[in-house]
């Protein structure tokens, strides 16, 4: 075997698109060029942080390469210092350093002195920089005397051992002076010469990204950016050739870069991070404490422990206990106290429920021993990352206390929010490469037009919504602006906070990665997000707020408060009007069963049983659908279809889903039965499953998978079956016992809107926005189920909706929109203290402003206190009033009985109902334009009586549009009147030819054929027109799921 | 009598009279072409796609594909108020500027006009500026405002006010925005309802703004018209009864339209910074030339001088018939000069000079050369020559030269190169030609490369056996000698 040669040249100052706005590649390209190019080895130096290191590393580990961990910092003179992190001590150093400066500046700025810099020096390499270091950014000012100074503001921290100087050579004529005076320099004081290309982008064509982020970081054009825009395309990664060949007279600087890259034993695997340690009583354990505390959790849930229970969990205990895990569930099972105690509705969701464990905790609400599910999912022998437990918990407050606790126990150094990356898409790329491209204003905002509300790439080519926005393939900036789009789209544009994650640590998190404000007050967010820090064994608990859990929760409180309270873990599984609901699709409002795609499945489904909702939940997902699971499934549950089984062996596995894998465990437990999958081989495979960033991974397992069926004997049809099944969940496929999870909030949930319909829609309105619909389409929805609603009053209403008897609900003074919270909290306290008399007694002794005093009257909120709106909006306008000098005017009574002004009419009081709240208690709008439509336009319950294949004209309100991703371009409308709702299909060559008509227009006419199908009607739309009709008021639909 | 003259949709009408497409179909205007951007005002034909002000941009769009969409021009609608104003002026000097695109005109003193033919005049005079109007006559101001406000009809002459009254939407009226809300609350949609409300009541409501509309809105109120004074143009022109073929009378006129135009500016306190001169010719086109003055002066013996000279040696194809000069005033500088700064000299003299030299050389090829922003080798234009000396300080600090310095070869010659492993090993030109014996480079320079004006360069420094240094370059045109050093 050939002896490789030795390297000859590292590249060690790189910077990727995660130095905001300067760099143009991802980490990832970074790394495939480097190894396509043969360098071993490569510093990442972003601006101000690691927030490409962890990518960085990954795909460099992948490829065999290293990834050496830097940064380029900015001091407060401006200067920028590329460090390096030589030893774990160096790394830490310098999170705390950006920790410190991060936390105390505004977001996206960090200024570090000089001072500070000196502090944190130990274990750290500096290199003098390029034409932004604190030497040569001197030098067109200073000269020789500039860069003296500032090498030696350099020198004096780091010394001869830890300072490069650094030398660049881009093949511009004017950079051969400085250059020439920092070998001299280097000489001198007898430093290391370094040579680097200074990289921003991985390959040459990286250099035009480079010149439209200049652009964008200085708010110009390309036209206009002159000499700020690179001088050519040099500052890409170079071969060890390329690299000798620029610094053939200075061989030693190239030599250095091998040493010094020898020299950086700290890399990203030695990140040092350990879970915090779950604190226990002298000569107690986390191990025994975590036992304890799963026995007798057990005997709370099952009463007896059955053999078979005691063997699982002494199964996952002691699994738990050799990964050394304890502690971790602990910790979790802590917070899970807290919300107990704090009355905080805590459930854990994905994979957590296929523990016993978890079970036996409270973590998670559903038996997993009963429900024969998959451990394996959960835990296993050969599994080196933490396990994922997931608290879903009710949005809000609520949520959010529990975030605050976890900051208070383990300081605000100590745990913080996982980043979101936000990428640069469709819209907001062509936004920003329009305004480089000095492309006018108008066809930029055409372009987002087209997509008002996201990208939807299924239909509109790019070309085609370019020339549609007025910019023709022939315009000379066409090409280069496909080319930037295909170039930009997907590059890391700025960094958010993720909904739910928070990262804790044992000891100080800020010495793990830096850590930064967030926008949110009180909140810190890490530099890296989710997959990051799980693919560096950095445990993530995700407190994901959920909306429906906080409204079941108010509906629990509703329902105790009126002496009829309900437990949901007693509510009876086979409630036959609960599951009634769900088969007639009357599921709005309802827990993951509302979408369109869901009710139109229900009745086909016709569920009866709760593990029937289970696969429901599950079946809707873009796993099963893209794979084409879910029409076989229900072919087979129809009897319209045989059930069969890709082989006899997973007859145990398959049976209760007739044959069809649709959970991830199911496809686990196919790999072990039919592989002889490991424990380990089953872990990675659920990696490759879930981790969806990782083709690479995903391709490995797969061959991985097909030479074990082969090894097995499987016959290559059956092979082909198995691995074509198993590779359908690549895209998002439920584990089941996240399915089981949701399955019992959907089943909670419509079980509180067949039986507790009053709780249940105040705990919905409650709890705006959240779910498919909004407040308006909720109301009307309880209004067909036999509920009345009144509007908000000043005398009777609180600031929530509020159940004041049966079947009726009044709702709060939080829907007026634009009545401030402050003073409407006041009103009520005072209320408390003594009811108003009059409407002038109510605005003496009240702190509204005449805006929200108009907005009160108008929307019928004093009636209780002037009669009707316009006596309240006559009396509101009087100055008596507004002066608060009710006392001293005598006619005080003459101006509130003497109303000259007519009273509201219906249409009027519908309008103002929509604009100073967003819903009305009275009839729907549709109601009042019915008569003046012409008599073949069709109400939704009109479609029972419509014969199939019929054409039919149908008109409403647009309460939800929807175009999921497996849908191919097919968008769903629902249609709303005031009968009910109507379901609208419409293809993509229709949606194309009305776009913006179906995406802007909050009222719409839609002329179509009925297709009526297993209990489901729609209409195939065939003409769309925009309804306008002056008594409709603005609508506001969900959009766009 | 009053008449009111409006223009509806009046910014977006001053936009679209200057579209060079034409008439459009359906067009709307907005404040500026962002993305939310709320349409301010639609012509008919995007009405009629029911495209109304409020809806958003995209909801434009959504109703009418095809609609054009104007971002607001303030220039324009200035220079259209001016034409308005102007013809408004022709009618009645008691002329006011309600607001723009609504002029309110007294007509008390020109009744002999009939109203039905005055307003088919005013109609016919809007048509040529490119716009449409409507036109109303009415006893009193505010009922002609009114009237201009609500109606759609090109032509309303009120004769019944209490009729009119009564059913005129309180928008016409144009209450103030918070007043406007409450009386929509109110579900008061005319002047004639809310004069239906006690006048007591309204005033303890809305104090006085109230009170002011209640009493308009009864008809009653006599308000005076607030016209401004006419601004002067600094325009002179004659239509000649005779024309004329010689040059004397022609300067005696432009001397008289000088000597005027100079005292206007004196008055206006302005000084003249350019002079346009047009001349009508007898069957022929009109003769015109515009002359930047080199410094602003109002002085009528140099103004004259500098006409004068335009017109030396210009044979007219034809006889002079009209004769029309424009001044462009310019408020004198504010600015007071340094102890140590100066003007040139004689700016004049030096502009003629620099005249002459460019009549020789070429206009293009005579000027300050500045660097252009670029990355692009030797990019320089040749900017105007400045009159004043502080002007011509460097605007930067250049960065001190380094090197011998470069003896530029301006055009580049052409050459022929081989190279040697990549680098150039032999040159030869026309004049000279040898083997290299040292190179330095190559330096790389691109750019524009999102154009299809995209360049990129790259030179060598050379020397050849003779000891002489070179810059030598290669583009996609081939080998070019750049210069040579020292």
């Amino acid at each position: 075997m050939a002896r490789k040669s030795p390297p000859a040249y590292i590249e060690l100052h790189a910077s990727s698109a995660f130095s905001f706005l300067r760099g143009a590649c991802k980490p990832e390209d970074l790394a495939r060029q480097a190894a396509k190019l043969e360098i071993p080895a490569f510093a990442l130096c972003d601006r101000d942080g690691f927030y490409g290191s962890p990518r960085a590393h990954h795909s460099a580990q992948e490829l065999g390469l290293k990834a050496h961990v830097g940064t380029e910092l900015v001091l407060s003179d401006q200067s920028v210092v590329p460090i390096l992190a030589e030893t774990q001590e160096g790394y830490r150093n310098l999170c705390r350093l950006l920790t410190i400066s991060k936390l105390r500046s505004p977001k996206g700025e960090a200024h570090i002195d000089w001072e500070e810099l000196a502090e944190h020096k130990k274990g750290l390499i500096a290199l003098t920089g390029d034409l932004e270091g604190p030497l040569l950014r001197k030098w067109p000012h200073a000269g020789t005397q500039g860069i003296e100074a500032g090498f030696k503001q350099l020198h004096r921290i780091f010394g001869s051992q830890h300072l490069y100087v650094e030398i660049q050579r881009h093949r511009i004529r004017d950079e051969d002076i400085p250059n020439k005076l920092l070998v001299e320099l280097a000489t001198s004081f007898d430093l290391p010469l370094l040579a680097t290309n200074g990289v921003r982008y991985a390959t040459p064509p990286g250099r035009r990204v480079c010149d439209v982020f200049t652009c964008l970081r200085h708010h110009t054009h390309l036209d206009a950016a002159g000499r700020l825009l690179q001088a050519n395309h040099e500052r890409h990664l170079k071969t060890a050739a390329e690299m000798r060949a620029l610094f053939a007279d200075l061989p030693k600087a190239i030599e250095e870069t091998l040493h010094l890259s020898e020299r950086l034993e700290f890399s990203l695997k030695d990140l040092g991070y350990a879970f915090p340690i779950y604190p226990t009583e002298p000569g107690d354990n986390m191990d025994a404490l975590l036992r304890r505390e799963v026995y007798a959790g057990a005997r709370r849930r099952y009463q007896t422990i059955s053999p078979k229970i005691r063997k699982q969990l002494d199964y996952e205990l002691g699994l738990i206990q050799r990964l050394g895990f304890s502690g971790y569930f602990l910790i979790v099972w802590d917070i899970v106290r807290f919300c107990e105690n704090e009355h905080i509705m805590v459930q854990g969701r994905g994979s957590a429920a296929n523990s016993a464990v978890c079970y036996c905790l409270g973590i998670t609400a559903c038996d997993p021993i009963s429900g024969k599910l998959l451990f394996e999912r959960f835990l296993s022998e050969g599994r080196k990352a933490w396990p994922d437990i997931d608290l879903d918990l009710p949005s809000g407050d609520r949520r959010e206390r529990v975030i605050q606790e976890i900051y208070r126990r383990y300081g605000h150094t100590g745990a913080a929010m996982t980043a979101n990356v936000i990428k640069y898409r469709g819209r907001s790329a062509i936004r920003e490469i329009g305004k480089v491209l000095n492309f006018p204003e108008e066809a930029i905002s055409r372009f987002s037009a087209l997509s008002p509300r996201g990208d939807y790439p299924h239909t509109l080519e790019l070309e085609n919504q370019l020339e549609q926005s007025g910019i023709r393939a022939d315009h000379p900036r066409a090409p280069a602006l496909k080319k930037l789009y295909e170039q930009i789209y997907g590059l890391p544009r700025h960094l958010g906070q993720h909904s739910g994650g928070m990262v804790i640590c044992q000891g100080r998190l800020d010495s793990i990665v830096p850590l930064e404000n967030a926008s949110m007050p009180g909140r810190s967010v890490v530099q890296w997000d989710k997959d990051d820090c799980e693919q560096l064994g950095i445990i993530k608990v995700d407190l994901l707020g959920l909306g429906m859990m906080a409204a079941i929760q108010d509906a629990i409180t509703l329902a105790s408060e009126r002496k009829r309270p309900i437990d949901l873990a007693k509510i009876p599984k086979d409630d036959p009007a609960t599951y009634d609901l769900m088969c007639a699709a009357d599921t709005i409002g309802v827990f993951q069963i509302e979408s369109r795609a869901q009710m139109a499945t229900l009745p086909r489904m016709k569920p009866r049983h709760f593990y029937d909702l289970v696969v429901e939940v599950a079946i809707i997902r873009p796993g099963p659908i893209v794979g084409q699971l879910a029409h076989p499934y229900l072919e087979r549950r129809a009897g319209k279809e045989p059930i069969t089984y890709i082989d006899q062996r997973l007859v145990p596995v398959l049976e209760r889903t007739l044959g069809i894998p649709l959970f991830q465990e199911q496809v686990l437990k196919m790999a072990m039965v039919m592989a002889n999958f490991s424990g380990s081989q089953a872990e990675r495979l659920r990696k490759a499953l879930s981790f969806h960033r990782s083709e690479v991974l995903m391709n490995r397992v797969k061959t991985e998978l097909e030479t074990a069926l082969a090894a097995n004997g499987i016959e290559p049809e059956i092979r082909e079956r198995v691995v074509a099944a198993i590779s359908s969940f690549a895209l998002y496929g439920f584990p089941e016992s996240h399915a089981i999870s949701f399955a019992m909030l959907a089943y909670s949930s419509a079980y509180l809107k067949v039986h507790y319909s009053e709780e249940f829609y105040t705990g919905l309105l409650n709890n705006q926005p959240m779910g498919f619909y909004s407040a308006a389409t909720l109301i009307q929805d309880a209004k067909r189920r036999g509920l009345r609603f009144e509007a908000p009053c000043v005398k009777n209403a609180s600031w929530l909706a509020t159940i004041p008897g049966e079947k009726r609900i009044r709702l709060g003074l939080k829907m007026l929109k634009n009545v401030g919270k402050p003073s409407t909290l006041h009103m009520l306290e005072i209320r408390d203290e003594q009811p108003f008399s009059s409407i002038f007694d109510f605005c003496r002794r009240t702190r509204f402003n005449p805006s929200e005093l108009r907005v009160l009257a108008s929307a019928g909120a004093l009636n209780a206190l002037a009669g009707d709106r316009r006596s309240a909006l006559w009396a509101v306008e009087s100055s008596s009033i507004q002066a608060n000098d009710l006392f001293n005017n005598p006619n005080t009574e003459l101006i509130e009985t003497n109303t000259p002004l007519q009273p509201m009419s219906w249409q009027e009081r519908v309008q103002t109902d929509f604009a100073t709240t967003g819903v009305t208690v009275g009839a729907h709008p549709m109601r009042q334009i019915r008569n003046s439509l012409p008599r073949h336009m069709r109400r939704a319950t009109d479609l029972e009586q419509c014969s199939n294949d019929s054409f039919v004209a149908i008109a409403g309100a647009v309460i939800c549009r929807q175009r999921p991703g497996t849908a191919r371009g097919v968008v769903f409308i629902s249609l709303e009147d005031e009968t009910g709702v109507a379901n609208i299909i419409v293809y993509p060559k229709m949606f194309e030819e009305r776009r913006l008509t179906i995406v802007s227009e909050p009222f719409l006419k839609i002329y179509g054929i009925v297709q009526k199908a297993e209990g489901t009607i729609h209409i195939k739309a065939r003409r769309i027109e925009p309804m306008l009709a002056p008594e409709l008021p603005a609508g506001a639909s969900h959009d766009f799921h | 009598m009053f008449s009111a003259l409006h223009i509806p949709g009046f910014a977006l009408q001053s936009r679209l009279r200057l579209d060079p497409a034409g008439l459009t179909p359906a067009a709307i205007l907005v404040e500026d072409v962002t993305k939310n951007s709320l349409v301010l005002e639609a012509n008919t034909a995007a009405r009629n796609q029911k495209i109304i002000p409020g809806l958003s941009s995209t909801q434009a769009i959504a109703r009418d594909p095809s609609v054009r969409i104007f971002a607001r021009c303030l220039a324009t609608e200035i220079r259209t108020a001016q034409s308005l104003q102007h013809l408004c002026l022709s009618i009645s000097p008691t002329t006011e500027e309600t607001r723009r695109g609504l002029y309110i005109s007294d007509l008390r003193g020109v009744e002999k006009l009939q109203p039905k033919a005055l307003a088919r005049h005013i109609l016919k005079e809007t048509e040529s500026l490119g716009l449409a109007s409507q036109t109303v006559f009415a006893p009193t101001a505010d009922l002609a405002e009114f009237g201009a406000q609500s109606s759609t009809s090109r032509i309303l002459i009120i004769d019944n006010p209490q009729a009119f009254l009564e059913s005129c939407p309180t928008t016409a009226a144009s209450p103030n925005p918070e007043l406007l809300e409450v009386l929509n609350l109110w579900g008061i949609q005319t002047l004639g309802a809310f004069t239906q409300i006690p006048i007591e009541a309204i005033s303890e409501r809305f104090g006085e703004s109230g009170r002011e509309l209640w009493e308009r809105a009864m008809g009653r109120k006599r308000r005076l018209l607030l016209v401004q004074p006419e601004s002067p143009h600094f325009h002179e022109s004659l239509d000649l009864e005779y024309p004329l073929s010689t040059l004397e009378p022609l300067l005696f006129i432009i001397r008289r339209f000088v000597d005027d135009l100079c005292r206007q500016l004196q008055q206006a306190h302005l000084l003249a910074a350019s002079m346009h001169l047009s001349l009508g010719l007898e069957d022929h086109p009109k003769w015109e030339n515009t002359i930047q003055l080199p410094e602003a002066i109002c002085w009528a013996d140099t103004l004259f001088a500098v006409l004068e000279k335009s017109l030396e040696d210009i044979q007219m194809p034809g006889a002079i018939i009209r004769i029309s000069l424009k001044i462009d005033p310019i408020e004198p500088s504010a600015q007071q000069r340094q102890i140590f700064e100066t003007s040139i000299k004689n700016p004049w003299r030096f502009a003629d000079t620099i005249d002459r030299l460019a009549a020789i050389v070429g206009e293009d090829n005579i000027g300050t050369p500045t660097r252009l922003d670029t990355h692009r080798p030797d990019s320089i234009k040749l900017s105007p020559l400045k009159h004043t000396l502080e002007d011509w300080i460097l605007e930067e600090p250049q960065p001190e030269p380094y090197g011998p310095p470069l003896k530029r070869c301006r055009p580049p010659q052409s050459i022929h190169v081989s190279l040697y492993l990549d680098r150039p090993s032999y040159l030869k030109t026309r004049k000279l030609q040898g083997r290299i014996i040292d190179t330095r480079g190559p330096f790389e320079a691109s750019g524009d490369w999102w154009d299809a004006q995209f360049w990129k360069q790259t030179e060598w420094d050379i020397q050849l056996e003779n000891k002489q240094v070179y810059r030598i370059s290669q583009s996609a045109k081939g080998w070019f000698l750049e210069g040579r050093y020292g």
